[in-house]
């Protein structure tokens, strides 16, 4: 969903959990069948190194057999030596199994865990690799949720989600399922009666109940969910808004901001846990009908010899190590929503990249310098309904001319630059460089546009990597020009690290202006024909904004720039100015002229830079 | 994985006490079951037909259920404990930030504030529910089993009791070697996570580099070495299970084995042997499962450690005593030589930073607010304010102006007594006040920040903030005065159209409004304090707000920090803050034009250049 609404909305759009589609609604059960049946991100993994999988699965089969085998031959070991055998050797064999059971267990269980562990992070690493790249398809995804990382950030949590999905629910499920087929054998050796009845019982515990758990926690998932969503908007605002509740002294309804909300999800916790508890109790109690069971059984079957006796111990023993195996299914059946709930969210993301993917137009090579930028009666929406941004807009720009795009918030000032990129597409008109339609350039456009938006992103490395990004061929002198060029070589130096000093998340060790200035070093290194701009200097206060703009102009000396800007200050270098009101351009010409002729843009500039001649 | 202030919450003692005592008698039910069990087993091994089984059989049943519904009881103890914590801990929380007010918010950050109070939560009860019964399990159930182990085979007994140092030496040593060493792993293991989530952050600079295609081929290698760096975590951490399960499972192979060999002696009988078997892996559960969920609690320990941090953090002061009926025509602030210094960020924070670190980006992206007070603190050092006297009287606008961290927002902060000075004096109408953080003044005060704060709710019921019970009318004509009427008439449900996350976004000037018609609903508040009001518009926002602005300050005392130089002629007063000290104060015409400092600073912003343009 597009956010079209302006830059400075509802703090908490960006310090929110995320994702808004929650709302407060009734929640809803997941359609298993709809995100399953088309996915893109689970079953064609589990298609890979089918090998390493089958051996997991075989390990992990192996570890519980062994646990089994280590009560089973214990206990017939001590039945037997109990009879006093006058030998030791009678019971050789099941010594030597005792042990090699007891040694086999921790080793197979170790073995398993760690390939299966191997397996899901490759598996991981490749989801990365896609996620990555299915990101990268969509610009446009991109553009529209720059400001709000959060999202990009919650797609990078769900792949976390399904890498537990494998190891939680997907592998102990398998190895659950293959021991009720090892088992159901066994037991069958001594007798199919009492093999039919386990599989009955077992069916309980690894389908029925599982299931049960799955329908009631989707419900209690969602709910959770949907609240817990509404407790960060209510709290992040109210910590956002705090100095208003602190001046109308309201600190007992501040202290309740969110607590119904908190009380929901308390109360469907605690359901959860009542109903855990519970479940597992029924399967453990399902166990112990199944130990008498056994014993029943024994005595029935077993008693016909001292020798057969001696295999009683021995079965009913083996039952209580399966239990691990088997209580875990039904939890991680429950799992299963929070699983789906990811998977649809990345499902979703494909969906959208594979529909917004514009039919492929055949690029062609800039041969020649830029000459000129056209736009051609251009109008654009974000989607049908949706206000429309630009309403037949045409503007010529000459290579080398510097632009400033000026109008109220929201009103697409931000996307005629998009548009420039080749980002979004116009509904209707044409956008031209040299004549040639920009769709036709994408292969050009990192060497034709430097682009600097709002908040610039700086990586958690150094200064000196994320300058080189501009250029990765660029030597250490060429970044130091770049830092001279945007005024920032001095502090840089100053920094004991210098150019090897981390900028830290988020670029969180300079202030906003520094950071500005440092991805602008990259533009400056990239040396593309075309700059663009949004809003370089917002946030900043005068003195730097003043001496931020002189820097870009000297530092773009030659090319062509184009800057969406709220002030006016710095206009005067400006060969163009462009007003935008209500998707037309309402005022557009020279400064100096516009300042001769048009008294609303002499009111602006006035107010804007300080008009003291009245005082 | 205990931390001692888990037995500082109220009703621990009694909880622990309950603890115990299931756990006391669901050991013993654990002792009863094997006895019924190896008592059916011994009644089958000696061919004693199906009657002589029925009292074993119901004795193995009943202690089975006994011992299922301790351990149903003691969940439900825990859960219901860690429920009741939470829900109290949250009121204590939420009541503390309200009480430490926005300044040591925005300190802290929002984001983080807010991790802390709906995450924490979340972790701390998941803690203590986990904890509590697994403490109490371990100190008492093998306890049990040994004793009655021991009763029945010495031998066995001593096997067992050998094994506990030895495993309580793989727990310790191995075990806390391995957490120091996988917590150092577990760092590097977040860094190189948080190094995919700042890739696909800064997917969209890569993007517009031009070398998104490169990076894949470094999604893929960040992610090969993270995969590594995972595996030699789990490594760790697997072999430390492995040689837990490694004991366990041979000491219950050599147990079996010795007993073995000891029946054949005949120096031991069967059921002493069987039994001893059988409780063999009762007695080590609770140990093995002490050490399960380490990072699961660790979270939670941390969490609950920095809440307890944040709730021993000292208050400002805050004065009841004052008794005063707002400001009127006549009213008279003096404030003498005050100076105020930043308190030092408390360490606590360091620890929320670390443990949450990759959730911090997952969904708490600071907010405006905090973005600011980022830039501001990482662009200067410590704002200040030393020395400054100043005195208000009756009705008039005040301008505070100077450049970015010279102490401007502290100023306005300070009067709305969010910050305390630490030096000084404040005579207001013949009353001393030590700070402004009272009741009585601050009744009569508003403040509005860059970004107001709006919440989800109606239009309606955000302007009814201050005053709530203010009629249909008076909220219409308060939005009326305060401009928002044009766009009011633009919204079908006008006035009762919901704003905030999640549904219609709002721009900042139609933000500034709302808090201005708050204002004028409520008259008692004859003092307004705006933080930069207009810092953040385009410049027609900026003018109409201003137009709508100069009527409402008539009438009221006003003080307003700003580097927008346009207001300065609006204000009767200017106090020039330079680095914390009052550079000069004056009437605009005192101070413009004369060569003084305010003349220097106006130079530097750029303002005045109209004669460029006459030329």
């Amino acid at each position: 969903m597009p956010d079209t609404s302006t830059e400075r909305t509802a703090p908490a759009a960006a310090a929110g959990s995320g994702r808004t589609d929650g709302g407060a609604g009734a929640p809803e059960r997941t359609d298993y069948m709809k995100v399953w049946g088309r996915d893109h991100w689970f079953w064609p993994y589990l298609k890979m190194n089918k090998g390493l999988l089958a051996l997991i699965f075989f390990l992990g089969t192996l570890t519980f057999v062994c646990a089994a085998g280590l009560m089973f031959t214990s206990g017939f070991l001590i039945s037997r030596s109990a009879r006093r055998p006058f030998n030791i050797f009678v019971v050789y064999v099941p010594i030597v199994l005792t042990r090699a059971f007891g040694i086999g267990r921790p080793v197979f269980k170790y073995l398993e865990r760690t390939r299966s562990h191997d397996w899901v992070l490759r598996v991981v690493s490749r989801l990365r690799v896609q996620l990555y790249r299915t990101l990268s398809k969509d610009a446009s995804f991109l553009s529209e949720h720059e400001r709000t990382g959060s999202v990009l950030s919650m797609l990078a949590d769900d792949l976390d989600h399904l890498e537990n999905f494998y190891l939680r629910t997907i592998f102990p499920t398998v190895v659950a399922y293959l021991m009720w087929l090892v088992v159901t054998m066994a037991v069958g050796v001594f007798s199919w009666v009492s093999s039919l009845l386990l599989f009955v019982l077992f069916a309980l515990v690894l389908v029925l109940i599982p299931l049960v758990s799955l329908s009631f926690a989707d419900g209690h998932y969602a709910l959770e969910k949907a609240r817990r969503q509404e407790e960060y908007t209510k709290v992040t605002e109210s910590y956002l808004g705090l100095s208003d509740w602190v001046i109308t002294h309201r600190g007992a309804q501040f202290a309740g901001t969110g607590a119904d909300d908190f009380a929901r999800v308390m109360d469907s916790q605690r359901e959860q846990k009542r109903f855990e508890r519970w479940r597992n109790f029924a399967i453990q109690m399902i166990f112990a009908v199944m130990a008498v069971g056994l014993l029943v059984g024994s005595q029935l079957f077993l008693t016909g010899s001292d020798g057969m006796a001696d295999y009683a111990a021995a079965v009913v023993l083996s039952l209580f190590p399966l239990i691990d195996c088997f209580i875990v299914v039904a939890q991680a059946f429950a799992e299963v929503p929070l699983y789906t709930d990811s998977l649809g969210n990345l499902n979703g993301l494909s969906e959208r990249v594979e529909a917004r993917q514009s039919a492929p137009v055949e690029q062609v090579r800039l041969s020649e310098p830029v000459g000129s930028i056209d736009f051609e009666h251009v109008t654009f929406a974000y989607g049908p309904g949706q206000p429309v941004l630009l309403d037949d807009v045409s503007l010529h720009i000459q290579a080398g001319q510097k632009v400033a795009l000026l109008g109220p918030s929201g009103e697409g000032k931000t996307t005629i630059l998009q548009l420039l990129l080749g980002d979004l597409q116009p509904d209707s008109g044409r956008i031209l460089i040299n004549g040639q339609p920009v769709a036709a350039l994408q292969h050009e456009r990192p060497r034709l546009f430097g682009y600097l938006n709002q908040q610039p992103f700086l990586f958690n490395t150094t200064i000196a990597s994320n300058i080189r990004l501009g250029n990765p061929a660029a030597t250490d002198d060429g970044i130091w020009r770049a830092l001279e060029a945007v005024r920032m070589a001095d502090a840089v130096r100053a920094l004991p690290q210098g150019l090897d000093t981390p900028v830290e998340e988020g670029g969180a060790r300079f202030s906003g202006g520094q950071r500005q200035r440092l991805a602008l070093a990259r533009i400056v290194l990239k040396d593309t024909p075309i700059v663009l701009l949004d809003e370089p200097t917002i946030g900043l206060d005068p003195v730097t904004e003043q001496e931020l703009m002189a820097m870009v102009m000297e530092a773009t000396a030659g090319r062509t720039l184009l800057w969406v800007t709220h002030h006016l200050q710095g206009l005067e270098s400006a060969d163009q100015v462009v007003f935008l009101d209500s998707g037309r351009i309402a005022m557009q010409g020279s400064p100096a002229r516009l300042y001769r002729d048009n008294p609303r843009f002499r009111q602006l500039y006035r107010l804007d830079v300080g008009d003291l001649a009245s005082v | 994985m205990i931390d001692t202030s888990l037995f500082r919450f109220a009703g621990i003692r009694r909880e622990l006490l309950a603890l115990a005592a299931l756990s006391i008698l669901q050991g013993a039910a654990i002792c009863g079951q094997a006895t019924g069990l190896t008592w059916a087993l011994v009644q089958i091994w000696y061919r004693r037909g199906l009657p002589s089984l029925v009292l074993p059989a119901v004795a193995f049943f009943v202690a089975f259920t006994v011992r299922q519904l301790c351990e149903v009881a003691k969940q439900q103890l825990a859960t219901t404990y860690a429920d009741g914590v939470v829900r109290r801990l949250r009121p204590e929380v939420q009541a503390k930030v309200f009480r430490l007010g926005p300044a040591a918010l925005n300190q802290r950050g929002t984001g983080s504030a807010v991790t802390m109070l709906i995450d924490g939560l979340d972790q701390v009860k998941t803690y203590i529910q986990t904890v509590l019964p697994k403490m109490m399990d371990m100190t008492f159930i093998p306890l049990i089993a040994l004793v009655v182990v021991w009763s029945q085979s010495p031998l066995s007994g001593i096997i067992l009791l050998c094994m506990l140092p030895l495993l309580f030496f793989f727990l310790a040593i191995l075990g806390l070697a391995a957490r120091d060493r996988s917590n150092r792993q577990y760092a590097q293991f977040r860094k190189l996570n948080t190094r995919f989530v700042d890739t696909i952050l800064g997917l969209p600079t890569l993007k517009m580099l031009g070398i998104s295609d490169e990076y894949e081929d470094e999604i893929h290698s960040v992610s090969d070495r993270f995969r590594k760096r995972t595996m030699s975590v789990i490594r760790v951490a697997l072999t430390s299970t492995f040689a837990l399960d490694f004991f366990t499972t041979l000491a219950i192979a050599m147990m079996a084995v010795f007993l073995g060999n000891r029946l054949i002696n005949g120096s031991v009988a069967l059921f002493p042997s069987l039994l001893a078997l059988i409780l063999a892996p009762d007695y080590f559960l609770p140990i093995r499962q002490f050490g399960d969920d380490y990072h699961a609690t660790l979270d939670g320990k941390n969490a609950l450690q920095d809440m307890q941090a944040l709730l021993k953090r000292p208050e400002p002061a805050q004065d009841d005593s004052l008794d005063w009926e707002g400001w009127g025509p006549d009213s008279r602030l003096t404030v003498s030589h005050l100076d105020y210094t930043y308190p030092t960020k408390p360490q606590a924070d360091a620890v929320v930073q670390s443990s949450a670190s990759s959730s911090r980006y997952s969904s708490k992206e600071p907010g405006p607010a905090e973005r600011e007070a980022d830039a501001e603190s990482a662009g200067t050092v410590e704002p200040a304010l030393t020395d400054l006297s100043f005195s208000f009287h009756g009705y008039g606008k005040i301008a505070v102006i100077g450049r970015s961290g010279a102490g401007k927002s502290t100023l306005v902060q300070l009067l709305a007594g969010f910050n305390a000075p630490s030096a000084g004096s404040i005579d207001l109408d013949g009353h001393r006040l030590e700070h402004f953080n009272a009741p009585a003044w601050q009744r009569h005060i508003a403040y509005i920040p860059q970004t107001p704060y709006i919440f989800s709710g109606s239009i309606a019921d955000n302007i009814r903030f201050y005053a709530q019970d203010a009629s249909d009318g008076d909220v219409e004509q308060a939005a009326g005065r305060a401009g928002l009427d044009d766009w009011l008439d633009s919204l079908p449900e006008r006035l009762d159209t919901l704003i905030g996350e999640g549904h219609r976004g709002i721009s900042g000037g139609q933000a500034q409004r709302i808090a201005l018609a708050r204002v004028l609903l409520d008259d008692s508040r004859g003092i307004l304090l705006f933080d930069e009001p207009t810092a953040h518009l385009d410049i027609e926002t900026e003018y109409d707000l201003k137009q709508t602005l100069l009527p409402i300050m008539e009438d009221h005392l006003v003080v307003f920090a700003t580097h927008r130089l346009h207001w300065l002629s609006a204000a009767d007063r200017i106090i020039m803050l330079d680095q914390g000290r009052i550079a000069a104060q004056g009437s605009p015409s005192e101070l413009i034009g004369r060569g003084g400092p305010l003349d220097g600073l106006i130079e530097q912003m750029g303002g005045n250049q109209i004669a460029g343009y006459l030329d």
